[in-house]
C-alpha cells in the first residue's frame, strides 16, 4: 500500500465518522460510498470535522496562535483603547457619541499610542498569517494545484471557471489585506478560509458555524417553496453549502468573481459530499433567467463593493428572483455610533484594506431595494452579527 | 496592476490585482517600532508552535513510550486536551501583548523631584 494510500484512508476514516456516513465498510478503500473517487488527498492530516486540516502541524500551530491573539486584541486591546478614547474626549469636552467625520474621528485618536496600537497588532497579525499561508501553499503548489485540478472534475455538484471574464475594476482589489485579494492568487480560497478561520470568523467558522446559523434563519417565501438557491459572491460557498444542507431538495448555486474562489469553494463542497453547483460569475450579471430563484442569500458581499457594483447587484438581484421570492443579505450593517468606532472603521477602511467601506456606508441598500422593485422588511432575527437588517421580498 | 509572484506551468486561474499599500502603514512614532511588534508576533506565534509539538510529544510518550515524526504531526487532541491547550494558548497570549494595553503615561524625566547635590555645593 502506498503512502498516499494510506493517507487517504485517514482521511476518509475521519470524515465519514462526522458526516455519519452508513458505509463505514468502504472506508479502507479509495472510493466512496456512492462508488466515486474522493475529492482530495492532501489532507494528509486528516479532518477535524469537516474542516480539512492544515498541510503541517506548524502551519495549524502559528495559526492557533494567531487565532488566540486575535480574541485577545478584541477583548482586551480594544477595550483599553475604548477607555482610552473616552478618557481624551472628555478631557476635551467631546461627547463621545458626537457626530462627526471619520477624518475628525481620526485626528483626534490618531496619536494617542495604545490607540495606535491596536492598528499595529491587527496589521502585523494580517501581514503574518496571510504571507505564512501563502508561503506554504506556494511552496508545494505543484501537488495543490493537481488536487485542485482533480477535484474541479469531481462531484458532487459542478464547477464552471471564466478564466477570461470581464473583472469590474473594483473586484479586483486585495481586500483586507489578502494577497492577491479574492482573484490574483491561485490559493485565494486556501488562504481565506484559514486566514478568516484566525481572525473574522475565529471559532464560529471551521465547522461552518457561522453559516449553519446564517442558514438556519434565512427567511423563506411565505408560500414555502424553496426549489432554487442562489449565495451570490459566494466566496468559499461556506453559506451555499449550508443552504444546501437545510434544503436538500433545492438546486443550490454558489457564484464568485475569483476563480480560485469557487474552485475551493467546489472542493470544499464535494469532499463534504454536499452538491452544490459554483460558478466564476458577476454578481451583477449572473447570467440566471429573470425570475428563477425562490431565495438570495449574501454573506459578507456588500462591503466589499463599490457603491455602483451594490447597485447594479441589488438590480440584478430583483431580476432573477420569482415573485414571491426572498432576497437575504447579511452584512455589517451598523453604522458606527461613537467616535471611536469611526476611527476603528476608517482604519479598516484605509490600513486593513476595506477599500468599498465608505461605499457601503453610503449606500441606502433599503432604498435601492425599493428602487429595484422588492418591498422590503425587517428582519426577524433582530441585530445580530449573522442575520440580515434588511431583507428584500418580490412582489 | 500587479501578478501573483507563483510561477507554474499550471492554469491558476489567478488574475491581475490591484496590489494595496499595507506594508507602508506606520503605526508608532518610529518605523522600526512597527516592524519590532511584526517581529515580537511572528516571533511569538513560532514559540507557541514549539510549545504545542512539545506538548503533543509528551501526549504521546506517555501514551505509547515513543513517537515518530509522523505520530506528532498526525495527532489530532482530544477535547479535553483541545480545552486546556487553548487555555494555555490564551494565557500565553495574555503574557507576551499584556504590556501593550498596560503602557506608562508619565514622561520619566518630567517629574524630578530629587535634591541636586552638585547645585547645593555651588550655593
Amino acid at each position: 500500500m502506498t503512502d498516499s494510500r494510506l493517507l487517504t484512508m485517514k482521511r476518509r476514516d475521519v470524515f465519514l465518522s462526522v458526516a455519519a456516513a452508513t458505509a463505514s465498510a468502504t472506508a479502507l478503500s479509495m472510493q466512496s460510498a456512492e462508488g466515486k473517487e474522493i475529492v482530495r488527498t492532501l489532507a494528509a492530516r486528516g479532518h477535524d470535522g469537516i474542516y480539512a486540516r492544515l498541510p503541517t502541524l506548524a502551519l495549524e500551530s502559528k495559526g492557533d496562535f494567531y487565532a488566540g491573539q486575535y480574541v485577545w486584541r478584541a477583548a482586551h486591546l480594544e477595550y483599553a483603547a475604548e477607555q482610552r478614547a473616552l478618557e481624551l474626549l472628555k478631557a476635551k469636552g467631546i461627547d463621545p457619541k458626537s457626530d462627526m467625520s471619520w477624518a475628525e474621528a481620526v485626528a483626534l485618536l490618531e496619536s494617542d499610542p495604545l490607540i495606535a496600537m491596536t492598528c499595529r497588532t491587527r496589521s502585523s497579525q494580517q501581514k503574518l498569517k496571510y504571507q505564512l499561508l501563502q508561503k506554504a501553499y506556494h511552496e508545494r503548489a505543484d501537488e495543490f494545484l493537481a488536487e485542485m485540478e482533480r477535484a474541479d472534475k469531481m462531484g458532487p455538484g459542478s464547477l464552471e471557471l471564466n478564466p477570461r471574464m470581464f473583472l469590474p475594476e473594483y473586484t479586483t482589489h486585495e481586500i483586507h489585506s489578502m494577497p492577491g485579494g479574492y482573484v490574483g492568487d491561485a490559493f485565494a480560497g486556501h488562504m481565506y478560509h484559514s486566514g478568516t478561520d484566525w481572525g473574522a470568523y475565529v471559532d464560529y467558522n471551521s465547522q461552518d458555524g457561522a453559516h449553519m446559523a446564517m442558514a438556519k434563519a434565512a427567511q423563506i417565501p411565505k408560500d414555502g417553496k424553496v426549489r432554487r438557491i442562489l449565495e451570490i459572491g459566494t466566496s468559499i460557498g461556506q453559506l451555499a453549502t449550508s443552504m444546501k444542507r437545510r434544503f436538500p431538495d433545492a438546486e443550490v448555486w454558489g457564484i464568485d468573481v475569483g476563480g480560485p474562489m469557487v474552485r475551493y469553494a467546489h472542493m470544499k463542497a464535494a469532499d463534504m459530499g454536499v452538491a452544490v453547483n459554483f460558478a466564476q460569475r458577476l454578481a451583477e450579471d449572473t447570467k440566471f433567467p429573470a425570475n428563477h430563484f425562490d431565495l438570495v442569500v449574501s454573506n459578507l458581499l456588500f462591503h466589499e463593493v463599490s457603491e455602483q457594483g451594490a447597485k447594479n447587484i441589488i438590480k440584478e438581484v430583483a431580476r432573477i428572483l420569482r415573485p414571491g421570492g426572498v432576497f437575504s443579505p447579511t452584512d455589517m450593517n451598523t453604522p458606527p455610533q461613537t467616535v471611536k468606532a469611526k476611527y476603528t472603521l476608517w482604519y479598516n477602511y484605509r490600513w486593513n484594506h476595506e477599500d468599498w467601506y465608505a461605499d457601503w456606508h453610503s449606500v441606502d441598500f433599503a432604498g435601492e431595494m425599493r428602487a429595484s422593485g422588492l418591498k422590503t422588511t425587517n428582519s426577524q432575527n433582530g441585530r445580530d452579527r449573522f442575520s440580515p437588517q434588511v431583507i428584500g421580498l418580490k412582489a | 496592476m500587479a501578478q501573483s509572484p507563483l510561477k507554474t506551468s499550471r492554469e491558476t486561474y489567478a488574475a491581475n490585482f490591484v496590489k494595496a499599500d499595507y506594508d507602508r502603514a506606520v503605526f508608532t512614532n518610529n518605523p522600526y517600532v512597527d516592524s519590532l511588534i511584526t517581529s515580537l508576533t511572528a516571533l511569538s506565534a513560532n514559540v507557541w508552535a514549539i510549545q504545542r509539538r512539545m506538548m503533543i510529544v509528551e501526549v504521546l510518550l506517555e501514551k505509547n513510550g515513543a513517537v515518530t515524526r509522523d505520530m506528532i504531526e498526525q495527532y489530532q487532541p482530544t477535547r479535553e486536551e483541545a480545552a486546556e491547550w487553548r487555555k494555555q494558548r490564551d494565557s500565553f497570549v495574555a503574557e507576551i501583548n499584556d504590556p501593550f494595553k498596560e503602557i506608562g503615561d508619565l514622561p520619566y524625566a518630567a517629574s524630578i523631584d530629587v535634591p541636586d547635590p552638585s547645585v547645593k555645593k555651588a550655593r
